[in-house]
């Protein structure tokens, strides 16, 4: 078979090809037929409507919800993180985060999967409040340092006092590695706390690694930061914990700072 | 009015990340459940989930309306992915595959869009049911397995020919019977 494929050739592939299952040399004979051939290109048309149902078939195996925030998370970060395209959107914050709360789960107010996802909101927010009246509280920029436990990492944090939204950046942190423990896999997460005067920690988000594999961020909302005294980031050997673990790894005094 | 699958298409266009969140909403559970089908592992199809909404986002993964519907597309994207997926692991354990027969399933449900999606999905499994069992396997090795038609060849120890014949045959029965129609004719 070559150029010279007929359509009664090509016809006993078209299945093949809807299915996928071609063997390689069949390949490239076949989409030139194709290219040629407007009878046997509608014949494609009917074989992968056929095909296309086989999924159907099968009984539906409900996806986590954890995977829907995740896979938004990182769409509306990087959304974000598109600049002027992004910000010209007319996004409203309460609109994208009345649209993540779709799925997320009740505990920790928001995890990272959800928080992280109203980052392009934020983003988009703020850029409209710019060009608002000036009344409304300016945010407020804090450098994160690192730790002894991991000095070169480095991060910023930008508050919203007007919205009681914070967006994290953090790089320099070490991959992390599931680990195999007792009874199974423990999959270690970077994870964000307040710290009231009290030093009783509270959890609020977790750290999501970005594409370009080097920095991590999260988004905080809801969350009024002038009655906390320090935000910090440890290492938590699994997303469960109701207090921190792990080593701290980053942080940041609040206190006197955010009003 | 604008149907589901054209809003999508239209937010994807202007790189909207509501496009992709309508699209999860609408194909996420097909998509999962395709995924965990190839891999039959719930933690890698998530992955391979995740990759494909990704990849279309980022628009490595483009939509061509002659080669099918926005479903066809999702699943075609996630198969591929599947696929590789298991490809790259070793020792590939998936000789045996079971024969799927059609099982009648009840569910209630309270919204238009699940009571046809089930009738649909009750519609392919009885037009499934009408296959033989050597077509079905045919299928099922080809599309949740990966498998050329030679590779099918060797391992149903039957020709060639007799590959291409069923995996033929079967879509073509498939057609009919979700068509209603008796016979079907390439044009």
């Amino acid at each position: 078979m070559g150029a010279d494929m007929t359509c009664q050739d090509a016809e006993l592939l078209l299945a093949a090809r809807a299915v996928g299952s071609l063997d390689p040399a069949e390949v490239d004979p076949l989409e030139e037929h194709l290219r040629r051939c407007e009878r046997c290109q509608a014949a494609v048309t009917e074989y992968v409507a056929a095909a296309d149902v086989l999924p159907l078939a099968l009984d539906p195996v409900p996806p986590p919800p954890s995977l829907r925030t995740r896979l938004l998370t990182q769409v509306y970060a990087e959304a974000a993180a598109a600049g002027p395209q992004a910000r010209d959107r007319r996004l409203s914050l309460r609109d994208g985060l009345q649209r993540l709360w779709r799925g997320i789960p009740a505990s920790r107010g928001l995890t990272v999967a959800g928080a992280a996802g109203a980052v392009a909101a934020v983003a988009i927010s703020w850029a409209v409040a710019s060009h608002s009246a000036s009344s409304r509280p300016q945010p407020v920029a804090l450098q994160l340092r690192g730790t002894t436990a991991v000095p070169g990492a480095t991060g910023s944090l930008t508050y919203d006092p007007g919205a009681h939204s914070t967006v994290v950046r953090a790089q320099g942190l070490p991959p992390l590695t599931p680990q195999l423990v007792q009874g199974g896999v423990s999959s270690p997460s970077y994870e964000l706390w307040l710290i009231p005067p009290d030093n009783h920690p509270v959890p609020v988000a977790f750290l999501s690694e970005a594409p370009d594999g080097v920095t991590w961020t999260a988004a905080i909302t809801g969350r009024d930061l002038s009655g906390f005294t320090t935000l910090a980031a440890t290492e938590e050997p699994s997303r469960l914990n109701s207090t921190p673990q792990g080593p701290e790894v980053l942080s940041a005094a609040l206190q006197g700072v955010v009003r | 009015m604008m149907s589901s699958d054209e809003r999508i298409l239209e937010l994807l266009g202007q790189a909207s990340p509501e496009g992709i969140e309508l699209l999860y909403d609408r194909y996420g559970a097909l998509a999962f459940t395709l995924a965990r089908r190839v891999l039959d592992d719930e933690a890698a199809a998530e992955d391979v989930v995740q990759e494909s909404f990704l990849s279309i986002w980022r628009r490595s993964a483009t939509f061509d309306p002659r080669r099918g519907s926005l479903r066809t597309w999702v699943c075609s994207i996630v198969r591929h992915r599947a696929l590789d997926r298991l490809r790259g692991r070793s020792g590939r354990a998936r000789h045996d595959l079971p024969l799927e027969l059609a099982v009648e399933h009840t569910s209630i449900s309270d919204t238009w869009d699940q009571v046809s999606e089930q009738l649909e999905r009750d519609a392919v499994r009885r037009a499934l049911g009408e296959l033989s069992p050597e077509q079905r396997q045919t299928l099922e090795l080809a599309y949740y397995g990966g498998y050329s038609q030679s590779d099918i060849s060797s391992l149903m120890a039957v020709p060639l020919g007799t590959v291409k014949g069923r995996t033929r045959l079967a879509l073509r029965r498939l057609r009919q019977v979700l068509e209603g129609r008796v016979a079907w004719e390439p044009t």
